[in-house]
């Protein structure tokens, strides 16, 4: 028998939200410092981690999902609205959300649950952890393993003295460059336009990233979801705000 | 570390960055010079730094011609012309130094730090990589193509030189900070404040090999086809090197150097190594066949040990400011925490693998 996955319609979404944890119990201080030290749990290295304590299908000789590993990544994924949105596009990928704040990733852990108890056989190839991003991303996945990353309305963090806190920095890019494999996409938006050019301005510089024409992107299914799935999107456009978004592609380092 | 030991054909340097002095040993005239002493009134005036962690560090070039250290004060490096002890530059660093080397055959000076950052200082200080937690140990491959670091963050990491932004391997696997790395041939050495010592496949990243030793691990040195550990506030030193068997290479410890007092850091220069200690400094060799180590009691080096131990006692070291004890504590602590979640029922997610030694 195969397994297969079948998009929810419309008015099931809804109907399923009912069920679904409620945001308004899970509410946190919007950052938390993200190179303070916390006690996180945390694999040593890869090899270490047992992903079928999030996506137990990776066991079942009968799903999509068999003894594959993670290979898109949410980063910042707050509330989880575009883990839930990416699912039934990518059934045959697994998907993973990193939050940093408890109770959001507690919620979105949940909701995922509620999602997989409500639809069985669907939402089998999304989790959410509850990490240190710019930390521990070589502790989870090796060299190359990311085919595509996710950073929806990262926070904005707008002191210049809080500018090393961004998530996207000359560090951390050498990390996510490292997890990504060649031509491997990473999407960026943001309402905020001094955080745009930030970003721009950083993946254009590192060496390991090429910027991803507008053209190019037309036929890319994944770009018209990334405005809106996500929480953080909504708010936006409940609130007429803008969205920027930037498209970059992890290309060979051209010195070697 | 707050005490420590640099050593090049001519010259000896013992400094302890608490007292904010850095004395060098002539070996031809057993002259001994400060050199924080030659820092200029404007130096002087600055009050002493003792509130921030600080580690000591110093680095002959390989040529022996060139000398780098970090005074207590004012986040400097400070560069030195070795023929005459005169000052080359004194360069302002952006954090407190936690590591000093040179490259290996065009003598640029690397420079880690306590935010994670890497500097080259060649005319200008060139930011080279980055960690997200601080800097332990740097080593710099023989072809200069590659630089290895180690961080608090249980990280050891190749990346290509110059350009660091450009990783070649992450090095997963150890449990707490790594404290040292050293390049033994085709491999990575690591130490840990998780008691291990790990054998790395240079090419591939792979681990090789793990040796538990009783307690933490506080650097790692390479000497020739062999490596010098020194332990966390112990009286030893360690000898190891790597052996195949059975087509595995392993680590192998040949030898343990006991000394009458703790070991504060290691020092080496060609086929000698140099041991500083609470009271004295200890020279031993390495012969030919790589396996035995002397330990040197020459009666012409008797003045050599006599002046350097009366140096090194008037050293003081204030354990609050001493980084390597900051991280040691800091990691017990952690492990306290783990173990208490852990009897309160609330069992971690993962498998440890291994309980770190609390003593
Ligand atoms: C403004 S929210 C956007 C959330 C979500 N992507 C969306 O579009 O709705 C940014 C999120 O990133 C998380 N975050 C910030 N730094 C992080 C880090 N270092 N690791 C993981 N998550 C982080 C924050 O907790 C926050 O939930």
């Amino acid at each position: 028998m195969e397994v297969t996955k079948r998009p929810l319609q419309e008015d099931e979404t809804d109907r399923q939200e009912l069920s679904l944890p409620q945001k308004k119990y899970y509410r946190q201080r919007a950052h938390s410092n993200p190179i303070a030290d916390h006690d996180f749990d945390y694999p040593s290295c890869p090899e270490a981690y047992d992903w079928s304590t999030l996506y137990p299908d990776v066991t079942n000789a009968k799903s999509n999902i068999y003894n594959k590993r993670v290979e898109m990544l949410d980063i910042g994924c707050g509330y989880g609205g575009l883990l839930v949105t990416l699912s039934p596009m990518f059934p045959d990928s697994m998907i993973l959300g990193m939050e940093i704040r408890v109770k959001v990733s507690q919620y979105v852990i949940e909701r995922i649950k509620a999602l997989r108890a409500n639809q069985p056989n669907c939402y089998n190839n999304i989790a959410c952890i509850r990490t240190n991003a710019i930390k521990y991303l070589p502790n989870f996945f090796k060299k190359g393993q990311i085919k595509k990353m996710f950073f929806l309305y990262p926070d904005p963090h707008f002191k210049k003295s809080k500018h090393k806190w961004r998530i996207i920095n000359d560090t951390t890019l050498s990390e996510y460059a490292y997890v990504l494999a060649e031509e491997a996409l990473v999407y960026t938006v943001t309402d905020v336009k001094d955080l745009h050019e930030w970003m721009v301005q950083h993946f254009s510089e590192h060496g390991l990233f090429k910027r991803v024409q507008d053209d190019d992107l037309k036929d890319d299914p994944v770009v018209d979801k990334l405005y809106e799935s996500s929480e953080e999107g909504k708010k936006v456009t409940r609130n007429n705000g803008d969205k920027f978004l930037a498209v970059f592609m992890r290309i060979k380092d051209s010195d070697l | 570390m707050t005490f420590c030991l640099a050593v090049s054909e001519k010259a000896v340097v013992v400094s302890s960055i608490d007292v904010d002095k850095c004395y060098v040993y002539s070996l031809d005239s057993g002259n001994v010079k400060n050199l924080t002493e030659s820092l200029g009134e404007a130096y002087k005036n600055i009050p002493i730094n003792n509130r921030d962690l600080q580690k000591a560090c110093a680095s002959f070039s390989a040529d022996g011609k060139l000398f780098a250290y970090n005074p207590n004060k004012g986040k400097l490096l400070s560069i030195w012309n070795t023929t005459d002890w005169t000052l080359v530059e004194n360069k302002t660093l952006a954090k407190h130094a936690t590591n000093i080397v040179f490259t290996p055959k065009t003598n640029v000076i690397i420079v880690g730090d306590k935010k994670g950052d890497v500097y080259a200082f060649e005319e200008l200080p060139v930011r080279i990589l980055g960690h997200s937690s601080m800097i332990l140990d740097i080593c710099i491959s023989d072809n200069e193509k590659y630089i290895v670091t180690c961080d608090n963050d249980e990280k050891v990491r190749v990346s290509h030189y110059p350009n660091g932004k450009n990783i070649v391997h992450y090095m997963m696997g150890h449990e707490a900070y790594v404290s040292g790395i050293c390049l033994l041939n085709n491999f990575i050495l690591s130490g840990s404040g998780d008691s291990t010592l790990r054998l790395w496949d240079f090419d591939n990243g792979d681990l090789l090999d793990k040796l538990t030793l009783q307690t933490a691990i506080q650097s790692v040195i390479e000497i020739g086809d062999l490596a010098a550990i020194q332990l966390y506030n112990s009286k030893e030193v360690h000898i190891v090197k790597t052996e195949k068997k059975e087509n595995k290479w392993n680590i192998k410890n040949i030898k343990t150097i006991q000394l009458e007092n703790n070991v504060l850091d290691l020092a080496v220069y060609s086929n000698q190594l140099w041991i500083l200690t609470g009271k004295s400094v200890h020279k031993y060799t390495i012969d030919a066949n790589n396996e035995i180590i002397l330990k040197i009691e020459d009666v012409e080096m008797s003045h050599t040990f006599e002046t350097l131990s009366n140096l090194v006692k008037s050293f003081v070291c204030m354990e609050n400011t001493n980084l390597m004890v900051f991280l040691y504590n800091k990691m017990i602590d952690k492990q306290k925490r783990i173990e208490q979640n852990v009897n309160n029922g609330n069992p971690p997610v993962l498998q440890h693998p291994k309980r770190l030694k609390t003593a």
